[in-house]
């Protein structure tokens, strides 16, 4: 079998890629208003990264027993024409969360900084701007990764340490006052969401060193999860869990009140940066992830001259997918992209994880 | 003039991508390309001469609420 894909990235790379993509989450902190939605929130992060990692097993067991296939090779591998078709709704997974999250960059553009332009104009440019970097291909979107990812941090560490002093602790406690379910429940709607695990099956064959998918898929999460509950924390700290609920971008809005003595003012528009470039990573990884999954469906040679037609379809997308703000919002809260995402994250990936156990098409072990 | 525009930019994709595919003699690649362009071009065409479409989203929003109606917590 051919591989479409040369470039190579290490385990490193694929896990700031996670990491830059599961960022998204931190400006509207949608954990904030999922259950249990109080001031333990925070301590979702270790039980949603276990769950997340229980999540991934399927992934990283049909990874290893097929070393040079990726996602949507080796569902057709194991269910012929039945897994074309999983691997059809795999490739409409990606296109959509990359349309979804193009709407969101679009939409954060002119609501926040060029308010009279229209939404189209960022979209298109941003679009074929994601179309060079995924024709460029997985090497250069990994280097960009690792570039971007450490600046990141930094920036959150940054604004976490400049808010410290106004964080109240007590605002983070009392601990496990509605018993240990609650916690549990959300850590169980919060992981389907990180739907980058099918990013990190998608990548897993490209990796030089092939067994590394297990460290890179667990560093990542557990480096966002870190993050999620120091960004958590923070905010519930500074706002009190009741205000930070009322608030869009709660985040944000912690970054905006930082003043230091009169001359450190205005922090926000760090955050923002690192904001959108998470956002145009996480655009580009789907994408790519789309335009490799058609072309290993279609059993081309190239995936690359893929990108353009795609794109066209990835920006008509985002423009019709949503009509407003709100309706965005709703179809991204718990209620509903939780459950969507569910089937593509833990119902599809046993089911061939099952199939590989009883057929055993792959390498078995050794 | 939008579809002008329109088609402006799908042309230039096409431009930009199609002698290469021949000149390598790619045809299945060409073949996925065309279709995947042409989709792209119906629905913006549609989208621009003010077609109502329906959105998927409105359908995966109701869909998921009927499921998760009567959840089990």
């Amino acid at each position: 079998m051919t591989m479409l894909e040369n470039g190579r990235i290490d385990w490193k790379q694929a896990a700031w890629l996670i990491i830059i993509s599961r960022s998204v989450t931190f400006i509207s902190l949608e954990a904030l208003k999922a259950p249990p939605a109080n001031q333990q929130t925070w301590m979702v992060g270790p039980i949603a990264l276990g769950i997340a990692m229980v999540m991934a097993v399927p992934f990283l067991i049909l990874a290893k027993r097929f070393p040079r296939q990726t996602l949507i090779q080796y569902s057709e591998t194991l269910l012929g024409p039945l897994g074309k078709l999983i691997g059809v709704f795999y490739v409409w997974f990606f296109i959509h969360t990359s349309a979804i999250t193009l709407r969101h960059l679009g939409g954060f553009f002119t609501t926040a900084v060029m308010p009279e332009t229209p939404t189209l104009v960022f979209i298109i440019s941003l679009a074929l701007l994601a179309a060079s970097a995924v024709r460029n291909g997985i090497e250069v979107i990994g280097r960009t990764g690792q570039v971007i990812g450490p600046a990141l941090l930094v920036t959150f560490i940054l604004i976490a340490a400049l808010v410290a002093k106004d964080v109240n602790p007590k605002a983070l406690l009392p601990l496990f006052d509605k018993g240990f379910s609650q916690l549990l429940y959300g850590g169980l709607i919060y992981a389907p969401r990180c739907n980058e695990i099918l990013v990190a099956a998608m990548v897993a064959p490209y990796l030089n060193l092939k067994k590394d998918i297990n460290k890179a898929v667990f560093v990542g999460f557990a480096v966002y999860f870190l993050f999620f509950m120091l960004v958590d924390a923070t905010v519930i700290g500074v706002f009190g869990v009741e205000q930070a609920k009322t608030l869009v971008f709660p985040f944000f809005s912690l970054t905006q009140i930082i003043s230091i003595g009169d001359f450190l003012e205005r922090v926000e528009i760090f955050y923002l940066t690192a904001w959108i470039l998470c956002l145009f990573i996480k655009v580009i990884i789907f994408y790519y992830a789309a335009a490799l999954g058609t072309a290993q469906i279609l059993r081309l040679k190239d995936y690359k001259p893929l990108a353009f037609p795609l794109g066209t379809i990835i920006v008509i997308l985002s423009v019709l997918l949503v009509e407003s703000q709100v309706e965005l919002m709703e179809f991204t809260s718990y209620k509903i992209w939780t459950f969507y995402a569910l089937p593509f994250v833990v119902f599809l990936p046993l089911a061939l994880l099952l199939t590989e156990l009883v057929r055993k098409k792959g390498n078995s072990g050794s | 003039m939008k579809i002008f525009l329109l088609l402006l930019a799908f042309a230039g994709i096409a431009y930009y991508e199609v002698p290469g595919l021949i000149h390598r003699k790619q045809w299945r690649e060409l073949a996925a390309f065309t279709g995947l362009l042409s989709l792209g071009f119906v629905l913006s065409l549609l989208q621009i001469i003010g077609v109502k479409m329906p959105s998927p989203t409105k359908g995966i929003i109701l869909l998921i609420k009927q499921i998760t109606r009567n959840p089990g917590a």
